[in-house]
């Protein structure tokens, strides 16, 4: 092989490996395909029962990504389409599962009790948390995360829609506030992040 | 035999591994070409492994510097000043195609944007080595006819010939119903609609070429090509070089180049 073939190569392979190393030293912090809280914020506590009557406390999650959503069993679409997403983003992680958690609020604490709500995210995953308790306990959830939420009127048997903020919220492993999705968001996107988020070693930005 | 002299400019022992140096470069580059995209989310380091890939591809393979190796030829009914003519024509056609190509990068980008459709990559990436390897072998078929050599041009470029069929049958007889059992079909959506128009009209140029090529063994097997005569040979080269020059460009930009939608 001729002496110009090979400085051709070795170019064109130290340009790329120079490229390479700029590309990660200029290196901006992960492109999360989220919407990124910025500044971050310390996620507000959250104390609610769970169906087993133990108590869950956001703050002793720590060490874990969680992921909050906030909906009623008795929505017809909006939940059941984004607790799939979350279950098919969740069943990707593959061994990382155990560093994430699920956990699904109600907006309508009058129908929905821990049970009801655990015996609905059970049928997603078991490992999803169902979370409910007096409309008094959760007032301050749903206002602290901006949670809006609304009774429709209700109709001849009693039933009735709840509208509210169907936004995935995801609080990282140093209890911040750090991303949220709207509705309908890719679960590919969501399972992107959550890796970010995994292997994040401090907090970044 | 002015100009016609340059092809001989190389003894063929060299001429055949520098045309297997610059194969071993490309499926490196590809290899590198992948990596970076299954560990680092960057379009332009990707665009510029391409940009390196189409470099080595029409200056070796392509011979593109040939254009300006023109001497003054005075006879005009020369098959010198023919030949140089010839050459001419073939990238100005290429040229055109190449606003073709454009056109749907371009497309490609405007409507995609930094997303991609959700595609099998091992299907890509096996397409897309079919296709070096195709060149290989039309660069060792190029070579050989360059040098005389009729057996070994005829056994390369029906080597060549089939890789491209091959490359055609993944494309259409398996990446295709693959996407259309996933849901990316011509018609559900703007990345279906792109997908199937990039690989397409890039499986109809490969198509065109196996033509050309099966035209050109014909014409070879009969003795019509010598080494200091072969113009179609060279056309039917540099093309086929070109179709995979497009892929160069339209493997990254389908397959590894933003993020998943879908």
């Amino acid at each position: 092989m001729d002496r110009k073939l090979a400085w051709v190569g070795l170019a064109s392979l130290a340009l790329i490996a120079l490229a390479i190393v700029a590309t990660l030293m200029l290196g901006k912090p992960p492109q999360f395909r989220g919407t990124t809280y910025d500044p971050l914020v310390p996620a507000p506590e959250i104390a609610l029962k769970k169906a087993n009557g133990e108590e869950y406390r956001l703050t002793d999650q720590k060490g874990k990504v969680v992921l909050l959503y906030f909906g009623y069993t008795y929505c017809p679409d909006i939940c059941p389409t984004t607790l799939a997403t979350l279950k098919q983003a969740y069943t990707n992680l593959g061994s990382d599962a155990n560093k994430v958690e699920i956990v699904f609020i109600t907006v309508d604490p009058d129908r929905d009790t821990p049970q009801s709500m655990q015996r609905y995210v059970n049928q997603f995953d078991a490992s999803f948390i169902g979370l409910s308790g007096s409309t008094a306990d959760l007032q301050p959830v749903w206002t602290e995360y901006g949670i809006f939420r609304e009774l429709g009127p209700k109709d001849a048997s009693g039933n009735y829609i709840v509208s509210h903020t169907a936004r995935i919220l995801v609080v990282d492993k140093q209890g911040n506030l750090h991303l949220s999705y709207p509705y309908g968001e890719q679960w590919q996107d969501i399972l992107f992040d959550l890796r970010l988020l995994i292997n994040q070693g401090g907090s970044q930005g | 035999m002015a100009s016609t002299s340059m092809t001989h400019s190389q003894d063929k022992a060299s001429a055949l591994s520098q045309g297997l140096v610059i194969f071993i470069y490309l499926a490196i580059l590809t290899g590198i070409e992948f990596f970076i995209a299954l560990t680092m989310d960057s379009a332009p380091l990707l665009v510029l492994v391409a940009i390196v890939k189409a470099g080595l591809v029409a200056y070796y393979y392509m011979h593109i510097y040939r254009l300006t190796a023109v001497e003054a030829e005075t006879d005009h009914h020369s098959y010198a000043y023919k030949l140089v003519s010839n050459r001419i024509g073939l990238w100005l056609f290429l040229l055109s195609d190449s606003f073709v190509f454009g056109g749907l990068l371009t497309t490609r980008i405007y409507l995609l944007g930094p997303t991609r459709p959700a595609l099998n990559q091992f299907l890509g990436l096996t397409v897309t080595a079919v296709l070096l390897v195709s060149s290989f072998f039309m660069n060792r078929a190029e070579t050989s006819m360059e040098h005389g050599d009729r057996k070994s041009f005829l056994l390369n470029a029906t080597l060549t010939m089939l890789l491209g069929v091959a490359f055609l049958l993944g494309v259409v007889a398996v990446e295709w119903p693959n996407a259309i059992r996933e849901g990316v079909t011509p018609a559900s959506g703007t990345a279906g609609a792109v997908f199937f128009m990039m690989t397409g009209m890039h499986a109809f140029h490969v198509f065109t070429g196996v033509l050309f090529l099966l035209v050109v063994l014909r014409n070879a097997r009969r003795g019509l090509y010598s080494a200091e005569k072969h113009w179609a040979v060279e056309a039917a080269t540099v093309y086929w070089h070109f179709v995979d020059l497009v892929w160069i460009f339209f493997y990254p930009a389908l397959y590894l180049i933003g993020k998943l939608i879908g």
